[in-house]
This record gives C-alpha cells, sequence and structure tokens, in this order.
C-alpha cells in the first residue's frame, strides 16, 4: 500500500541544500574563528617565547658582570664584553712561605678547576692584580689540615672543613699575609652575534673567553647592544679601549628582541629590555 | 492533496545537526579560550619568577647592608630579617684574626622572595661580602682626652695614666703607660692637682690633631638613628650580665649622682656636669660633647677614659676634684660595645 506523503521521512531538496547552506556558513564560521584564534594563539607563543629569551639575555648578563672588579674588564665592545668574574672570594688566614692556606667559601661543594681562569690578589686599596692560572697549578690540598692551620689563627673552621684549602704559588707583591684577600675569577665572554638557529636575528652568545661560544637568547635585533659608563666627562662609550677599561664604572645592555607576527600584516612583535648593571667591585 | 496544517513530526534521527554544530563551536572556542589562558599565565609566571629573582637579590643585598650598617658588639653566627616580603638570612664565619684590634669576617646572605602564588617555587639568591670587625673603634691614649685649650687638674683632682688593670685581667689589651691628660695648648697640676702619666700632660697643637688621635667617630655615635643599648633610659646593672658594657647615650646636657653609676659606653651629646657631692663612679669609656668645671666638692671617679669636645673645640676645662684612672680592661671592653663591622673594598660577590 502507498504511503502518503506527509508519512513520508527524509529531506525535500530544499531543505537539503538549506541545510548544506547552513551548516557551510557555521564550519566556515568555526574555521575562521579558529584560525584567528591560531594566529592570535601563535603570536602570544611567540611573544611569550621573544619575552623569555630577552628577559633571559638581561639576567645572564646582569648576574655576570655585577661581581666584575677594576680591572676585570678585558673587551669592551658595543657587540660584546669579555670579564673576569669572581668564582669566589677567599680570606687568607695564614701564609707559609709559598703556601698559602685560607678559607674558599663554597658552601662545601668544592671548586671545579675547568672554571678557573687565574686568580687575582687585592691591594689595600681594594684594586684587583689579576694572573691566569690553571686550577691545578695552584690547588695543593684542602679539608682537615688546611683548616687546622686556620683554626690556629682563630679561623672559624665548624662545619666548614671542605672550605678551606691550601693553595701553592700565588704570586703578590708584597707577598700574601693574613687577612688578603684572593679571588678564583673565569674568563668569560658575551657576544651579540648572527643566531645559529635563525640566521636573521641576532642572539647573545656566552662562554669562556676564547672557547667556544654557546647561544643563549636568540630573537635579538642588530640594535642590541653594550655601553660602557666611564667617570666625569666621559660618561656612556659605545667602546672602550686599552687601558680606559679599568675606569669602566657600569655597564648597559640594551636587548632589543623582535619577531615576525603571525598575523598578515601586522608589525612584527617586539620587545625591549635594558639593564644598567654598577660594577660592584670597582673603586 | 493534504491540507494539514499542523507541523510536520520530527524524526528522531532528523534533528540537532545545527545544534551539534555549535556544539562544535563553543567546544572551539573554549580550546582556543583555554590555550590562550595557558600561553599567557606562562609567560606571566615567567615574568613573576625573573621579577621574584631580582627580588630575592635586592632581598640578599639589603640583608648585608643592613648587617653590615648596624651590627655593634659581637658578631652573631646567624641573624635573620624580613624585608619587604622577603627573608634574609646572614651568616657569618671568622676567617682570621688580624690583631688584637680586628678580624677579618665573611658575611654571607641568602635571600629567599615566594610568591604567594607560587609558594612551592621560592626565588633564592646568594651575596657573600668580606667585613673587617673593629673590636676597639678608637685609640685612647691617655685617661683624659679633651680639646680644651687648657687643662688643669687642681685640689682634690687626681689623673692617673698608669694601667689599673691587674696582670692577666684582659689579655691582649693595649698596655700602659699612657699620657696623662691630651689637650690642644696647656696641660697643667696646680694646687695639689694630680697628673700621672708618661708624658703627664700631652699637648697636640690643635683641635684636629686631638681628634684623630683618638679617631672615634662622634658624629655617628652622638647621631640618634645609631643604635646604642639604652637612649634616653637607664639600664638596671644589676640584672644584665656582669661582663656586658652597654652603650648608653643621653642626648643634651648630664648630670649623674651617684644612682647613675655602673659601667660601659656614656654618650653625652651636650655638657657633662659632675655635681658637688654627686658620688659617681664609672667603668668604660664616657664620650662627652662637652664639659662643664668640676668643683671641689664634685667627689666622682671615673675607671677608664674620658674622651671629651670631639665635635667642636672646647675652651679650658678645670677638675678640682675627681679620680680618673687609666683602665685597659675597662676601656678595651666598653670598646668592645661599639665594635663594627667594616666592609672591605670589593670584595661582593654573587653565587650563581
Amino acid at each position: 500500500m502507498r504511503r502518503s506523503s506527509s508519512d513520508r521521512l527524509g529531506f525535500t531538496l530544499v531543505e537539503a541544500l538549506v541545510a548544506m547552506l547552513l551548516s557551510t556558513l557555521v564550519v566556515g564560521l568555526v574555521t575562521s574563528v579558529f584560525l584567528v584564534q591560531n594566529e592570535f594563539y601563535s603570536d602570544a607563543v611567540k611573544k611569550s617565547a621573544l619575552h623569555e629569551s630577552v628577559r633571559g639575555a638581561v639576567t645572564l648578563v646582569s648576574s655576570q658582570l655585577r661581581g666584575v672588579a677594576s680591572g676585570g674588564i678585558v673587551e669592551a665592545e658595543a657587540d660584546s664584553v669579555t670579564y673576569r668574574t669572581p668564582l669566589v672570594i677567599g680570606g687568607v688566614c695564614a701564609v707559609n712561605a709559598a703556601e698559602t692556606y685560607l678559607l674558599l667559601p663554597m658552601n662545601g661543594e668544592g671548586i671545579d678547576g675547568a672554571d678557573v681562569s687565574g686568580y687575582a690578589v687585592q691591594d689595600d686599596t681594594g684594586t684587583w692584580t689579576f694572573t691566569a692560572a690553571t686550577w691545578a697549578s695552584l690547588y695543593h690540598s684542602s679539608g682537615a689540615t688546611p683548616a687546622q692551620t686556620c683554626a690556629l689563627v682563630g679561623a672559624d673552621t665548624t662545619r666548614a672543613l671542605a672550605d678551606f684549602y691550601r693553595l701553592d704559588g700565588l704570586g703578590a707583591s708584597p707577598p700574601l699575609q693574613p687577612g688578603d684577600l684572593v679571588m678564583l675569577y673565569r674568563e668569560m665572554t658575551l657576544r651579540l652575534g648572527t643566531s645559529g638557529l635563525d640566521s636573521v636575528s641576532t642572539a647573545l652568545f656566552t662562554g669562556p673567553a676564547g672557547g667556544t661560544l654557546t647561544e643563549f637568547a636568540s630573537g635579538l635585533t642588530p640594535g642590541s647592544s653594550f655601553q660602557y659608563l666611564l667617570p666625569h666627562p666621559d660618561y656612556w662609550k659605545n667602546r672602550v679601549p686599552g687601558g680606559n677599561k679599568d675606569r669602566i664604572l657600569s655597564i648597559r645592555f640594551s636587548a632589543y628582541g623582535a619577531v615576525p607576527s603571525s598575523r598578515v600584516g601586522r608589525d612584527s612583535l617586539t620587545f625591549n629590555l635594558t639593564a644598567t648593571v654598577p660594577l660592584r667591585n670597582v673603586n | 492533496m493534504s491540507t494539514d496544517p499542523s507541523p510536520r513530526p520530527v524524526a528522531p534521527d532528523q534533528g540537532g545537526f545545527a545544534l551539534a554544530m555549535v556544539v562544535l563551536l563553543l567546544f572551539a572556542i573554549a580550546v582556543a579560550g583555554a590555550t590562550g589562558y595557558q600561553v599567557v599565565s606562562t609567560e606571566a609566571f615567567q615574568a613573576q619568577q625573573s621579577a621574584e629573582l631580582g627580588q630575592a637579590l635586592a632581598v640578599a643585598q639589603g640583608g648585608l647592608e643592613w648587617f653590615i650598617g648596624a651590627q655593634r658588639g659581637f658578631v652573631p653566627d646567624t641573624t635573620t630579617f624580613n624585608i619587604n616580603g622577603g627573608t634574609a638570612v646572614i651568616t657569618t664565619r671568622k676567617v682570621a684574626t688580624l690583631s688584637n684590634e680586628e678580624d677579618l669576617y665573611l658575611v654571607r646572605s641568602e635571600g629567599t622572595f615566594t610568591d604567594r602564588r607560587y609558594p612551592q617555587i621560592p626565588a633564592v639568591r646568594v651575596a657573600s661580602q668580606y667585613v673587617a670587625y673593629k673590636k676597639v673603634p678608637f685609640n685612647i691614649i691617655a685617661p683624659v682626652v679633651t680639646t680644651s685649650n687648657r687643662v688643669r687638674v687642681m685640689q682634690y683632682g687626681d689623673v692617673n695614666g698608669m694601667d689599673h688593670a691587674y696582670a692577666g685581667q684582659c689579655p691582649g689589651a693595649p698596655t700602659a703607660p699612657e699620657a696623662g691628660v691630651v689637650a690642644r695648648s696647656n696641660v697643667q697640676a696646680v694646687g695639689g692637682g694630680v697628673i700621672s702619666g708618661n708624658p703627664a700632660g700631652l699637648t697636640l697643637g690643635n683641635f684636629a690633631n686631638v681628634v684623630d688621635s683618638v679617631g672615634l667617630a662622634w658624629d655617628v655615635y652622638r647621631d640618634p638613628t645609631f643604635p646604642v643599648d639604652f637612649d634616653g633610659t637607664w639600664p638596671n646593672f644589676a640584672s644584665i650580665p656582669s661582663d656586658s658594657f652597654p652603650v648608653i647615650r643621653r642626648t643634651g646636657n648630664f648630670s649623674p649622682n651617684w644612682t647613675r653609676s655602673g659601667r660601659g659606653v656614656l654618650i653625652v651629646t651636650g655638657t657633662l656636669i659632675i655635681p658637688d657631692f654627686s658620688f659617681w663612679y664609672w667603668n668604660g669609656i664616657v664620650v662627652a660633647g662637652d664639659l662643664q668645671d668640676v668643683g671641689q666638692w664634685g667627689f666622682w671617679t671615673l675607671e677608664g677614659a674620658l674622651v671629651a669636645g670631639q665635635g667642636a673645640a672646647m675652651s679650658n676645662w678645670d677638675m678640682e676634684n675627681g679620680n680618673i684612672d687609666y683602665h685597659s680592661c675597662y676601656v678595651r671592653w666598653a670598646g668592645y660595645s661599639l665594635a663594627h663591622l667594616s666592609r672591605v673594598p670589593n670584595s661582593w660577590w654573587e653565587e650563581w
């Protein structure tokens, strides 16, 4: 028996066309929203990475340069700085000819000889004199015996035996005496150069001076630079040659970061940060 | 031909297509929103961490400065300061005894700053600094050091520069003999007054020379912000340890009677006035801005040293009664109470 048309299930052509039209519109809308959201998301991720990179670069530069002493700047250029930063500063408690007994406060963690580029000795005016040396050439012993020697002159060795050392051959004129300070330093370089990850951007490289530098932060622009503050009347300089390096009071690092936006026709995403780092150990 | 106006019934498998699309749309928006929030919160976290590290270093440095600047007397092993929402734990370690007057110390400050939103990840930075511990921050060269033009010890007055500490009372203290009285131009013992010392009277010519000979930070001690044990109040000497020599400051003029007897460092920013029949005695150091003449009934005794007129040159001073005896141990112990830390230049570094 034939069913009436009102009982039939299914779509009419018009219904199908309207449904297709509506679904196309909805899918298009969803896709559009998704794409826009995706661009926003992509930009947000890029911006976050850029912020992290720039902030990391500034933090690294600040922490590395803060403790530099006068005489500790080896090279001062607009795109690089080579410096001697204190690994640890030790207090001399006893001296016996070429033997120097001192506290090197490393919380018992010991000294990684590979980090040591040399030592510096402070004179009465607070000025440091730097001498390149290897840790192997300086180290004699550490622990109970040097601690015992220091305890004889009043050093508090409680729970710090491992931080007392005997170093040999520390040259100084006049000779070292109890109360003098000895710095173990590492010579490092910070350099701005073309990123190995992205050839159109600049990156901050860091590592031991004269050694292989590691890319630390990318996404910077060539406008990033170091500047150096000298006493009046010189003020800020882009580079400091010769003996004037010993007069540097502060170093300013300007990190300019930029990455292309994911959104068509938009300006690049930028983030700039500048830090002025006073050198705390400069007279 | 059907003319039924009622809506056509919808089969169960026919409805909900548009609804599904709306749900999908809402889901897409929710996912995008969640990921956006994730990115933003990550960025906020990174920025916060960076700021926290800066705060932690500021706390460490603040603690270091505070400790070095404010510490008086013996150096404690550990001190904790709460600074601007962070905590600085200061630890000290003696490196060497350099002399009877000076030790070398290492001061380490560990600054911790915790953001309340991320309490499980506190930021920590450590700064260290070498300091000289100045145990006796002045040089007493006589029991009476004044910037007076002329000092006269008269009648019953007696000033003795010979050390009254007995042998072994305080090993390592500076030993006598000392000069008796230091003044700018003239020292006299007249009319029965006695000055003992080597030399009895020492004249240094001008105000600056007298001040320099002592090396006492008068401007600091008289400053109201300089921390002392008792400022305008008076200790109950019966209730404090017998070996403590407190620092007491009296702002303005001070006229002690026997109830004000005791020991320590007495700083009088104005004029020290010894009244008649005061029977005041003091063991330690008295530092006064100026001195009023002591009359013949001004019974008093000082064992230690009297330093006066460090801020401005005094005119003349007469002492007709009283005993001032140099005592190296009391001077030394009083000096310990003013012991302070002085940073060794260019000896700061940060652990990282």
